[in-house]
């Protein structure tokens, strides 16, 4: 190695990996009066690293980027996606509908009990994501995707129940955090030293995006954890096990772990945003999962197939218990009330419309998804 | 990525797709706002450009365009690209945000005093080099990148980035050298 060029990166790597300077340079004296001083200057070229970003910093400019996202994304739902004319798109992901339905229908049953690992899984995907793509009706979509969301926390569960090791990935709402055991929508999650995760600190009741590994004893072990916006689609609530009858739930919640059962009261509230699939007397199916409403208050007219903001608490068994619904429609006309509620506050559970859910029975019958 | 692959990944971004953002912003806030920070030495006007960084790289996925497979890769190109912009306009203009900075308690006095003296001459030194030297000198020291890193980001062949960083930190010890205060 004579090109002082190589031996300067050679001495450089050994500085970044905590060597002296000295040392650094050990194999090169026939170059040390040259290296030297430009080693110097890197030494004091990496002392000036690690400027962290300051966590006030991060939120403005998290907020900053998500916001203007969902600018641009309200802006284009009129925009066909990839400039493509309307009916040349419905046409062509007919055609593939089609290719797909006689070449691959049975491919397709096959692959819809599989979990990830499996080899039809990606086939399950892909189909799921076609399944999206010709959702043309926004409200559609969004029931789709957390239908599929919900798939993904059953397969999870599935692979769990079995001890199945996979890598997985999935949505949901932080309920407990206890040292590095999480609960996440009903999923044990194991928060590890190499655990990626946010500048900003998680704190229950925030929804969250993880990857991570499914392990034989029942949990999932993070390998990254990131935020979703404080305003995204409902991530389901937790793995379906729904029960049909509309008795109060007394069940545990699904495979929580003792550790994290016994911790401290559920009564934190949370937002979502869903559509209704279903109206009870005392149970209404929101996004495919059961939501207590007894003790709600109910603004707006709601109906099925409403989309709904609604705020509330999960119980000790797991199941969650609305405070306040209110129809995003009513909201549209008062923006800005909810803009900026984080999560964390006290559960409310105050009534405040005198219209019951038994008022509104009365007036929508109760109709299956 | 370990679980989704790349492409979904990137399709899911110029998607806009509100989870795909978060996940980008979360893993790569931080880097891009370190590279941008020591390239400008300036805490706000880091703020002001790691969020143009951020919103270019919206408008980028509106068009189409973007990042297909190395999201790190394109913010950190990007804000190469912004930081030397904003350099043109602001005339390189000094800053003297290293005097606001709060003491640090572990230290004695005279350590601190001659830790932000050295970091003064530092920051006077880097502002001297080439907009290329800055970016390569951000990324392989601000940032830890490897070489091979550093030129798939500058889009020059290693041997290139080996020539850059050989010219960066002689030009840095020359302008150390010729500091008042050394």
């Amino acid at each position: 190695m004579n090109r002082p060029e190589d031996a300067l990166e050679t001495a450089v790597q050994a500085l970044a990996k905590g060597q002296s300077i000295d040392t650094a340079l050990a194999d090169f004296p026939h170059l040390r009066a040259e290296l030297l001083p430009l080693l110097r200057a890197a030494a004091a070229a990496q002392q000036e690293g690690g400027a962290e970003i300051p966590v006030d910093v991060s939120r403005r400019l998290r907020m900053a980027f998500l916001d203007r996202a969902a600018e641009l994304r309200s802006a284009g739902v009129a925009k066909p996606r990839w400039g493509m004319h309307p009916f040349p798109r419905l046409a062509m992901t007919l055609g593939l509908v089609l290719a797909l339905a006689l070449t691959s229908t049975g491919l397709v049953r096959a692959s819809s009990a599989t979990v990830p690992g499996d080899q039809l899984y990606r086939v399950k995907r892909s189909w799921e994501g076609l399944r999206l793509l010709l959702s043309v009706q926004p409200q559609i979509r969004y029931m789709l995707a957390s239908e599929f969301e919900q798939e993904r926390l059953d397969e999870i569960q599935e692979l769990l129940a079995e001890g199945n090791a996979a890598s997985i990935g999935f949505s949901g709402v932080v309920s407990l955090k206890q040292n590095g055991n999480w609960l996440v929508s009903g999923i044990p999650v194991a928060i590890t030293g190499s655990t990626i995760l946010p500048a900003t600190t998680i704190v229950e009741g925030e929804p969250v995006l993880v990857f991570g590994v499914t392990q034989g004893d029942g949990v999932v072990v993070a390998e990254r954890v990131t935020l979703l916006p404080p305003r995204a689609a409902l991530p389901p609530l937790a793995p379906s096990m729904v029960h049909d009858d509309e008795q109060e739930s007394q069940t545990e919640p699904p495979r929580s772990d003792s550790a994290l059962s016994d911790g401290p009261p559920a009564y934190v509230t949370y937002q979502f945003t869903g559509i209704v699939e279903r109206l009870g007397t005392n149970v209404w199916q929101i996004n495919r999962q059961r939501v207590l409403v007894q003790e709600a208050a109910i603004l707006g007219s709601i109906k099925v197939g409403s989309e709904i903001w609604f705020e509330g608490y999960y119980a000790r068994d797991g199941t969650f218990v609305a405070t306040r619904i209110e129809s995003t429609t009513n909201l549209r006309h008062d923006d800005g009330r909810h803009e900026g509620q984080g999560s964390g506050g006290e559960g409310s559970g105050s009534r405040e419309d005198s219209e019951s859910s038994q008022d509104r029975e009365a007036e929508e019958p109760e109709a299956d998804p | 990525m370990p679980i989704r692959e790349e492409q979904q990944f990137a399709g899911e971004l110029r998607n806009l797709e509100a989870q795909a953002l978060a996940g980008v912003y979360d893993h790569y806030s931080v880097a891009v706002y370190k590279y941008v920070r020591y390239r400008l030495g300036d805490d706000r006007m880091a703020e002001d450009v790691a969020s143009e960084v951020f919103l270019s790289l919206l408008e980028s996925l509106q068009r189409g365009s973007g990042p297909r497979t190395n999201v790190k890769g394109w913010l950190l190109a990007t804000a190469g690209h912004i930081v030397t912009d904003h350099l043109r306009r602001a005339y390189r203009r000094p800053t003297e945000s290293l005097d606001d900075e709060h003491p640090d308690a572990g230290r004695s006095l005279d350590d601190e005093f001659d830790r932000r003296q050295r970091s003064r001459d530092f920051q006077r030194a880097y502002q001297q080099l080439t907009h290329e030297q800055q970016h390569v000198v951000a990324l392989r020291f601000g940032e830890g990148l490897s070489l091979e890193e550093t030129a798939a980001i500058t889009g020059k062949n290693v041997n290139a980035v080996k020539a850059l960083q050989f010219r960066a930190l002689q030009a840095i010890q020359r302008n150390i050298g010729e500091s008042p205060h050394e």
